[in-house]
């Protein structure tokens, strides 16, 4: 019965992954704007990754195995949102024409950066 | 207008429309369109790229000047006459060596050959037994091949010397200290773009780069327990320390590890590699008892020699993979 | 598995295809930094973990590292580059009505 079970868990867990994996493959290649891209890539890479993991964790065969799977996943949660926020942060400093796609407020961070270098 | 391709060649220039209909599709993408009609003037009238540019051709000037008062020297046609003539020799030497040794192997593929039947059959009966590796590709190739390995490790560092050479900005050359001044300054500067001082990664490599280390000493120390060993691990610690210095700036990561400290660290390592291999190679020609335990296969104290020879692979091959990053990146470490 | 590693067979040489046939340089390195990745998951079932470990690092790892910071050295990574290649387009077609006209 429980082997029923952790079978059913780890199929929806992987199945859900593995379709959030394949809708950010899809937005990655329809989305024109950089930083709608980097969204996707990003929801594959957290949310997509920590389900197909946890999906293996709940069929790992023992303990460590799932202290393994589960180390992997804090991992990615810690690493693909930076990644990506640092590919937010180079288009939004670097963009000129920042403004036709998002408000912008009137100091931008490289402004602000200046700010502080000269305060410092 | 272009021919129309035939045969395999029409297949191969589909493809490579498919692979490239990125590059239509950027056509309607608004960022290019609007950076195109834009900035033009901007772009054209860029003072630092003229500078540069006159100071290629006055390097290219020199350049030309030295081989003209090189070429009106006296001795300057038997030498090369007698360069050319050793090229040559040496050249054809070795091809005959190599040809007169490819001809005494045995033939590729041969069933009697002992590559294809004892070499292999000896490592995984009696592979345990005599390295004392768990993990019997450690033992192979850090036992049994260990003189490749030490080939391997000496062609990263002459790679990591050659890109020092061909890329390190030295900033003590009166020469260069003005251009390298001037590419610092300037807006378009390598580094303007990269992330400094930003906080989420900052404090984001303050937890991960500890854990990739101490992963990277992990897979180093466990190579002859489990997959991995001197290169991977290696490879591991090395990207952590791309990542700190990423996250940190150069200036932080100077605090301890130093051009100098590259050095050191290289060289002890492979000294330690060459002296260990040394000893096993006079205690194994002179049929000596090796005076190094095996120990009990599994523990980590273990397999002799093998955990010290993937430390030093592990050192020899973090270093220099930050080396060839910092390189690349920035010219100097 | 045999579809599985069949599949993946034929995805390395579709990759080692398209990373001659691409004219973009960055294309081609991220092409190339796939095909690294798959060929890893291709060593696992191989059953040489180390080989995979070892390819996975470097192979996709700090090879297409290097491989970008080469190309941001010789400039082929640079909005800048794509305003010259248009604007060199451009005025290459403007002489060329001129000159049919």
């Amino acid at each position: 019965m429980i082997e029923w079970i952790r079978f059913i868990l780890t199929a929806l867990l992987m199945i859900a992954g593995l379709v959030i994996f394949g809708i950010s493959t899809l937005g990655v290649f329809r989305f024109k704007y950089a930083v709608n891209r980097m969204h996707a890539a990003a929801m594959g890479d957290t949310l997509g990754v920590g389900l197909c993991l946890v999906g293996l964790a709940v069929s790992a065969p023992d303990f460590f195995v799932a202290a393994k799977i589960l180390m992997v996943v804090i991992f990615f949660w810690l690493s693909a949102p930076v990644s990506s926020h640092l590919l937010c942060r180079l288009e939004i400093e670097t963009n000129e024409r920042l403004h036709k796609y998002m408000t912008v407020h009137e100091k931008t961070l490289a402004q602000e950066r200046e700010e502080k270098e000269e305060e410092a | 207008m272009r021919e129309k391709p035939e045969g395999l060649l029409k297949w191969a220039h589909a493809f490579s429309a498919f692979m490239n209909a990125g590059d239509e599709r950027l056509d309607n993408d608004l960022v290019f369109s609007q950076v195109r009609d834009a900035d033009q003037d901007v772009y054209e009238a860029d003072s630092y790229e003229q500078e540069w540019a006159e100071h290629e051709q006055e390097e290219k000037q020199e350049v030309i000047e030295r081989l003209e008062r090189w070429r009106a020297l006296k001795g300057y046609r038997a030498a090369r006459r007698a360069y050319a003539l050793l090229c040559v020799t040496i050249c054809m030497i070795m091809i005959v060596v190599l040809l007169y040794t490819v001809g005494s192997l045995p033939a590729y593929g041969d069933p009697n050959h002992p590559i294809n039947n004892e070499v292999s059959a000896r490592y995984i009966e009696k592979g345990l037994q005599e390295t004392g590796a768990v993990n019997i590709v450690t033992g192979m190739i850090l036992d049994y091949r260990a003189f490749d390995t030490l080939g391997e490790s000496t062609v990263l560092f002459t790679g990591a010397m050659v890109v020092l050479f061909l890329l390190r900005a030295d900033a003590q050359s009166h020469k260069y200290s003005a251009l390298a001044q001037t590419m610092k300054d300037s807006p378009h500067s390598e580094t303007f773009y990269e992330p400094h001082r930003d906080v989420i990664l900052q404090k984001t490599a303050m937890i991960l780069v500890p854990v990739v280390l101490i992963f990277g000493v992990y897979v180093v120390l466990n190579g002859h327990l489990s997959p991995g060993g001197g290169f991977s691990g290696g490879a591991i610690m090395g990207a952590g320390l791309m990542l700190y210095v990423t996250a940190f700036g150069f200036a932080s990561i100077r605090r301890f590890f130093t051009y100098k400290t590259y050095q050191f660290v290289v060289l002890i390592a492979l000294l330690t590699y060459a002296m260990s291999k040394c000893y096993s190679f006079y205690t194994g020609a002179n049929h000596i008892e090796s005076i190094i335990p095996l120990g009990t296969p599994g523990a980590i104290l273990s397999s002799g020699l093998i955990l010290v020879l993937n430390i030093c692979v592990g050192f020899v091959v973090t270093c220099t993979m930050y080396a060839f990053y910092a390189m690349f990146r920035k010219g100097e470490m | 598995m045999t579809a599985i590693v069949v599949l993946m067979l034929l995805f390395l040489i579709v990759c080692a295809v398209a990373v001659c046939l691409t004219r973009d340089l960055l294309t081609s390195v991220v092409i190339y930094m796939s095909f690294s990745l798959i060929m890893s998951v291709v060593w696992i079932t191989l059953e040489s973990p180390d080989l995979a470990i070892t390819e996975a690092a470097v192979g996709a790892g700090i090879t297409s590292l290097l491989f970008f910071l080469t190309l941001k050295k010789i400039h082929a990574i640079d909005a800048r580059n794509e305003v010259r290649r248009r604007h060199a387009q451009q005025k290459q077609d403007k002489g060329g009505a001129s000159g049919n006209a």
